[in-house]
């Protein structure tokens, strides 16, 4: 905290010396000489690693929480953690646990230890949300502790059990009995404990002794004795606290960047995906002509929209919802999407069937309309000012467009109630098995394919590359992949850049932000 | 008016003028507090959504989301969910919020502090500024003195009212924050970060009030008793303070009272630019998310707050001007 | 005066003035703004996005590269009309919502009133989230929806108004009188919270305008394609750090219109207040010909051609009045004759913007051109003891200043006073009643009320200003008795003006008549009864029924009615109602003239019952 004698808070003496001064004085930095202080963007709200899925909780029970292993966010490969090695096939691996890693408690924490965290997440009765996102779902984890071995087998293939398992934070055994006691205090064997919660403010973490089992075996000797994490939903707030020296990392997406780069502070990148549409191709829609598809596709002008989207700040995406530390690193998309041409649309529809009649495509006495669902101003404004030039190009082109803005609890009844034609949803995933349930699982409402795709040529490729485990499978998802785009199911046309700004520190980022490990404060600032 | 027969006493229950408006008062706020709840329950069923999804995302399985809506009750009919609500209240428990799966009773509790802290001391600067200014610009421009004192005030006065609060904000964290570095940009540590804060959510309904504390003055200038008091030539001090101010204080504490209301609302954004930890951010996340246990229970509080404002802005203009209040109602 | 004159004169103040100008130039934005820069607001040029505010861009450009100044300007007409629209919603159910429990039977008003309590209460975020889901995401249902949500406030404000009129007795009154409750509201309630309504409407109009951003911020205000001040200023918003000028250009016109809105607002209370704006000074060169003082400068309150002007007329013309230690002067006349405003100037309580001269103006050994009179030496008694004592002050309060300001006493001595002076007009109780305040005591005790205040100090003249209009009857003859008691235990000088020549007759020495701002005659008491030399005078006593009036022959009254305020009249201002007007008389203005010592007449033709003693005097 920070107390300067200042004349003008005197101003406000009703009360607020109660308020006071109690934390400890600070000599440098936002938070003091061996703390970091880092920005997030929400509310994580609960912070028990059992029941939250919310983004902000994630990033921060990185700290305390290990997973089996990690893996690398640049070269997408596995790296060892809490598991020193591993085998695995399309639907079963066997992690070997390093024998050093200890609970808070001193305890070691036990390949049994994590088999019954993963006992407990299946069991129906426990009504675990991690059930079928962390944890593959029917997964079976069997453990012997003599070897100190995990084995997990899953009934249906899961060709990426090893790296998926980098998703469940392993609570130790304490914990995991006494779960609601997760809420305001760490139970896990990361490079940090949770030490204060202050909800809706900011969150303490104090570095643990001993720690080794980081990524490719690393400690926690280097890194920053506290971490602190405060909640500033405010983009210019977090710039202007970074450029004033109360917080030390901080992501920014917007316009604020221009400020910090011009400042010469120094960032790292994570990558979203951003701009992704849907077409919904359920019986009866418009959209479930692939010629329509095509030639609504060939109108936009889809590098324009994707600048607009981002400022000019995104990049082409080259896989399907995966970003960062994809297992396949292939291009499944340049190249894939059918290229801006009017001419070519106009000339498709008419193949078609379709006349312009008065600047206006029809067939049958129907109107070509469709309606736009998108996000709204949930991720800022600059995608409905894409939305808008979208539907403008559209309109432009002789295609009637409504907009269905959504907000984010509207957004799935809207997608999954198939009142659309066109959706404008960006789905994020660590693996693309984890994509299937949207691209060619069932529909809704027995499953989540909310454009009701049916892609034989992806089904049976990506059947192939279910069954090779991690990697291996690669050539049939880039190759599956690529047929989604090419018949216009879904198309990803951008992918946004959050830069995380530092002043003082070395880091590295993932998808879920600073990685604990590499946290490294750097001489003088 | 009754009197009942204990034990062959006959007890006068009759109430003074003053006990019976206080009784009907609460009586009144207890139902409007119930009527709250309820149309509060009502409403966010109607908007759209499903939060239980919408926290969940999209990935999560129907089946998952099946799950959590049995486990959260959500899977009953509109009329049991009102009833355990109810039976919930009664017990003092608001539920579990639906997205961030915390007891609704210890996210307000955690959050509402630090909102209340700066709409309170928003609201005493608020009343210590625009009702002396108020009335120090009727006294200045009264008898159509100073025209074009009385034209600076309306004009700049009518100005602050009309900037988006955000910008204000905004402009206060960069000019006395970024740029001067007089008082923290944002973050609630140490007293110093309450400045810019409460100036930001004061200095609107500073301008809104003083205005029409000025108008009131000047038609409280107007009035029989104010002539009176200038016959007895009591000194201007007496005259405006003692003689004109209470009278004042009816519409200033009814607008005041209407202005605490508005405060906690215009934390929302004011929480955002300064990264306060209110409670202003997780309502408008609670309605966006459609999060029904959170959403009553912000509504609850809030309403609470705000009525309970009204019964007591309505004590204080009894206690002010007795006549017209406890005779008219 | 009429609402149109009146909000002519308002709009010639330089707050006029400015409201008119700037409302104008927002209208001429609003209906030429899009045919003139509709197309450059919405041409795409993806190669100009997020352009800092510059030269060619005045306010940079957005993201998609539109020029922000154009949209500001062609956004002008969708905000207005959204804007006026929710505050039209607004207002009108505020209104009715605040108005209709103050009219209404107590049962259903107190449902209305507890409604709105309630909805004030609400979070107005979740009401206007509801209300936009009701009617729908879009343009019309946000301006709805941000009216709608406006209302409550806007009611309870109107509620608490109205409550305080509504108890009026002037209501009760008309309420008793089966007047319907229509007219009520028209005539009785609305013009009399129109002031502080149509401020806190123009500043509501400044906050529905910021709300529609606020509900931009929330995806739910104005839809894309088309755009409003609010979505374009939540558009720049993200940018505000780094080229502030693209969130200024739609905040400025946010502001400056709220500004517009403001100065309308402030407007049109003026002109429903009726406080006019001034006009210009009437010439000086009016002044009559002035005949010198006649009386020395003797008396204890001595007026040397006193005039009262207003904007566009004098009420009070060249009056000269004295009155003698001890001495009870009357002042009679017809409303408006300027009788009061004599007081008033006398008191220095001329209301504004009268404006008072004379040649002198003396009360004991003061010059009241040049000081106020001394303390507590002039006592003032007015018509309305209600009204004229304050409501929110207990009476022990508003007796006990006037020592502790005037006789330095300390609070215990001017409480004890103010007891003691409570007991002297016959008020019983008076350790009790100090404590009370001016709603708990009766109209006639009231007035007692405010002798007693008179007699704080030690007072040398009473001003009584129609003190017993008010009251009943038998009230009437209380206060009039306790005057006179006052008077003879205090021995001080009494100037009692009324409209009634019989209430003057009872207590005065002497008589004054006024008619037109004019003295036309002035009369020792006893001789009212040989008759007056004024035709006015006579007639004026003709109206007073005494028990030895017939009662079959009707009221003497008087034909016509008095001159109106700034009416310019030559000769005589009573000619035309005169039946014994000359020709003299409607061309050349009679002077008042000693007909006798301690009588003067302003007449060209006075009565002559007392002729030979005329013809004596002379």
């Amino acid at each position: 905290m920070r107390c300067p004698p200042r004349a003008a808070a005197t101003v406000f003496a009703l009360g607020l010396l109660v308020a006071g001064c109690g934390g400890a004085a600070t000599d440098s930095g936002a938070g003091g000489a061996d703390t970091v202080t880092i920005a997030i963007p929400g509310d994580p709200g609960n912070m028990n690693p059992l029941t939250t899925l919310t983004s902000s909780a994630v990033t921060m029970n990185r700290f305390t929480y290990d997973s089996l292993i990690k893996v690398d966010p640049v070269d997408g490969r596995i790296v060892p953690s809490v598991a020193e090695k591993w085998t695995t096939d399309a639907s079963s691996a066997t992690f070997t646990i390093r024998r050093d890693v200890k609970c808070d408690n001193g305890v070691a924490l036990t390949a049994s230890d994590i088999a019954a965290q993963y006992a407990y997440i299946v069991d129906p009765a426990n009504k675990s949300p991690l059930n079928g996102l962390m944890v593959p779902p029917g997964v079976v984890a069997t453990a012997d502790d003599a070897t100190n071995t995990l084995t997990l087998k899953a009934t249906n293939p899961s060709p990426f059990l090893v790296r998926g398992s980098a998703m469940l934070p392993l609570v130790c055994p304490t914990g995991l009995r006494a779960s609601q006691g997760l809420d305001h205090a760490s139970d896990g064997t990361g490079p940090y404990r949770l030490t204060e919660v202050a909800a809706g403010d900011h969150f303490t973490f104090t570095k643990r002794p001993g720690y080794a089992w980081g990524p490719d075996g690393i400690g926690n000797d280097h890194t920053p004795e506290r971490v602190v994490f405060k909640v500033i939903g405010n983009e210019s707030t977090r710039a202007n606290l970074l450029l004033g020296g109360q917080l030390d990392i901080t992501p920014v997406s917007g316009s604020d960047r221009s400020r910090l780069l011009a400042a010469g502070v120094k960032y790292q990148e994570t990558r979203d995906p951003l701009g992704m549409l849907t077409f919904n191709e359920a019986a009866g829609r418009v959209t479930a002509d692939p010629q329509v598809r095509l030639a609504l596709i060939s109108a936009l002008n889809l590098k324009q929209i994707g600048a607009v989207a981002t400022g000019g700040k995104g990049v082409a995406p080259l896989r399907l919802g995966v970003t960062m530390g994809p297992p396949c690193t292939e291009d499944a998309i340049t190249g894939n999407i059918p290229p801006y041409d009017r001419a070519r649309a106009a000339e498709t529809l008419r193949a078609a069937g379709w006349k312009k009649v008065g600047g206006q495509w029809s067939k049958d006495g129907r109107q070509l309309s469709v309606s736009l669902v998108n996000p709204g101003n949930t991720y800022g404004t600059q995608i409905v000012a894409a939305v808008e030039l979208m539907a403008q190009q559209w309109t432009d082109f002789g295609v009637k467009v409504s907009l269905r803005p959504t907000t984010p609890s509207t957004n799935a009844t809207v997608l999954f109630s198939g009142a659309w034609e066109v959706a404008w949803a960006p789905f994020s995933v660590t693996t693309p098995d984890q994509a299937v349930p949207f691209l060619g699982g069932p529909p809704p409402p027995e499953g989540l394919n909310f454009g009701s795709l049916d892609n034989p040529e992806y089904k049976r490729l990506m059947a192939l590359a279910m069954a090779k485990p991690d990697t291996s499978g690669c050539p049939e998802w880039t190759a599956a992949e690529s047929e989604l785009i090419k018949r216009v199911d879904v198309v990803t046309f951008m992918d946004s850049m959050t830069l995380f700004f530092t002043r003082g520190f070395t880091f590295q980022v993932d998808g879920s932000g600073p990685i604990p490990t590499t946290l490294h404060k750097v001489g003088g600032r | 008016m009754s009197t009942a027969a204990i034990g062959g006493r006959v007890i006068d229950f009759r109430l003074g003028p003053w006990a019976s408006f206080l009784v009907r008062r609460t009586g009144r706020l207890l139902v409007s507090l119930a009527a709250l709840i309820t149309a509060a329950f009502a409403m966010i069923h109607f908007v759209p959504g499903d939060p239980v999804r919408g926290a969940l995302g999209l990935n999560a399985t129907p089946e998952a989301v099946a799950a959590r809506k049995e486990q959260l009750g959500l899977d009953e009919s509109l009329i049991s969910q009102y009833r355990h609500f109810l039976s919930g209240l009664f017990h003092g428990d608001l539920g579990e919020s639906i997205t961030a799966r915390v007891p609704v009773s210890q996210m307000i509790g955690d959050r509402l502090p630090a909102t209340m802290e700066i709409a309170i001391y928003a609201f005493v600067l608020v009343m210590l500024v625009a009702v002396p200014l108020g009335m120090a610009m009727a006294v200045w421009t009264r008898n159509g003195r100073r025209r074009r004192g009385e034209l600076a005030f309306a004009s700049s006065t009518g100005a602050i009212v009309a900037i988006p609060e955000f910008l204000l904000a905004v402009g206060l964290a960069s000019v006395f924050g970024v740029s001067l570095g007089w008082f923290p940009v944002a973050l609630r540590e140490g007293p110093d970060s309450y400045v810019l804060p409460v100036l930001a959510l004061a200095v609107t309904p500073i301008a809104a009030l003083s205005r029409i504390v000025r108008v009131e003055a000047l038609r409280v200038f107007e009035t029989d008793y104010m002539r009176t008091a200038r016959a007895k030539r009591l000194p201007g001090r007496l005259v405006y303070l003692r003689h004109a101010l209470p009278n004042l204080l009816t519409s200033s504490l009814t607008l005041g009272g209407l202005l605490l209301s508005g405060l906690l609302a215009g934390t929302v954004l004011i929480e955002n630019v300064f990264a306060w930890p209110g409670l202003g951010m997780t309502i408008v996340q609670a309605i966006l998310q459609k999060d029904y246990p959170l959403v009553q229970g912000i509504v609850l509080v809030y309403g609470a707050t705000a009525l309970t404002i009204n019964f007591m802005v309505d004590l204080a203009v009894a206690a002010a001007d007795p006549q017209s209040t406890i005779r008219g109602s | 005066m009429s609402q149109t004159p009146r909000l002519r004169l308002a709009l010639r103040t330089p707050l006029g003035i400015a409201a008119a100008a700037a409302s104008t130039i927002i209208v001429l934005t609003a209906i030429f703004g899009p045919m003139l820069l509709g197309d450059t607001a919405d041409r795409i040029d993806t190669d100009a996005i997020g352009r800092h505010s510059g030269t060619e861009h005045l306010f940079g450009t957005d993201a998609l590269g539109r020029d922000i100044a154009a949209r500001v300007v062609v956004a002008t007409r969708l905000t207005l009309e959204l804007t006026l629209f929710a505050t039209l919603i607004a207002v009108v159910g505020g209104l009715v919502l605040g108005v209709l429990p103050a009219v209404l039977g107590r049962r259903a008003g107190r449902l209305i009133t507890a409604t709105v309590n309630l909805l004030v209460a609400f979070p107005g975020l979740l009401f206007v989230l509801f209300l936009a889901v009701i009617f729908g995401v879009g343009t019309f249902s946000a301006a709805f929806a941000i009216g709608l949500g406006a209302a409550p406030s806007t009611a309870r404000l109107v509620q608490n108004l109205t409550a305080s009129i509504a108890g009026t007795d002037y209501v009760a009154a008309a309420r008793i009188l089966g007047v319907n409750r229509f007219r009520i509201i028209v005539r009785h309630i609305l013009p009399n919270i129109a002031e502080p309504v149509a401020l806190f409407v123009s500043t509501t109009a400044a906050g529905i305008l910021v709300a529609f951003s606020g509900l931009s911020f929330l995806g739910l205000g104005v839809q894309p394609p088309d755009y409003d001040w609010g979505r374009l200023l939540n558009e720049q918003l993200d940018r505000v750090m780094v080229d502030p000028m693209s969130a200024v250009g739609p905040g400025a016109a946010i502001v400056l219109t709220g500004i517009t809105f403001g100065l309308i607002g402030e407007v049109v209370a003026k002109a429903n207040a009726g406080r006019t704006a001034p006009q210009p000074e009437i010439a000086t060169a009016e002044t009559s010909a002035m005949t010198p003082a006649e009386e020395s400068a003797s008396g204890l309150l001595h007026i040397d051609h006193l005039q009262v002007r207003f904007p566009g007329h004098t009420a009070v013309h060249d009056v000269c009045l004295t009155v003698d230690e001890g001495e009870a002067v009357g002042i009679v006349g017809e409303s408006g004759s300027g009788k009061s405003l004599t007081a008033l100037a006398a008191a220095g309580l001329v209301p504004h913007p009268g404006r008072v001269s004379s040649r002198t103006m003396r009360f004991g050994d003061r010059d009241l051109n040049k000081q106020a009179p001394k303390g507590t030496s002039m006592a003032m008694v007015f018509q309305d003891p209600m009204a004229s004592l304050n409501p929110a002050l207990t009476v022990g309060r508003q007796l006990a200043e006037v020592a502790e300001v005037h006789h330095n006493a300390g609070r215990a001595a001017a409480v004890s006073r103010a007891v003691s002076r409570l007991g002297a007009v016959g008020i019983i109780n008076p350790e009790l009643r100090v404590r009370k305040r001016p709603h708990e005591f009766s109209g006639g005790m009231r007035q007692r009320v405010m002798i007693a205040m008179g007699l704080m100090g030690e007072p040398r003249l009473i001003i009584a200003d129609e003190p017993t209009t008010a009251l009943d009857v038998t009230v009437q003859a209380q206060v009039l008795a306790l005057l006179r008691d006052v008077r003879t235990e205090s021995g001080a000088a009494l100037l009692l003006i009324s409209h009634d020549i019989a209430v003057v007759s009872q207590v005065c020495d002497r008589v004054v008549v006024m008619y037109a701002g004019r003295i036309v005659e002035e009369l020792p008491v006893g001789d009212l009864a040989d008759g007056v030399a004024h035709p006015y005078s006579a007639a004026l006593i003709g109206a007073v029924p005494s028990m030895t009036t017939d009662r079959d022959t009707p009221l003497a009254t008087i034909p016509g009615r008095p001159p109106e305020p700034g009416e310019q009249s030559v000769g005589c201002p009573f000619a035309p109602r005169c039946a014994r007007a000359t020709d003299r008389c409607r061309t050349e203005e009679p002077v008042l003239e000693q007909i006798r010592p301690g009588r003067r007449v302003a007449c060209w033709d006075p009565i002559t019952t007392a002729t030979h003693e005329l013809e004596e005097a002379r």
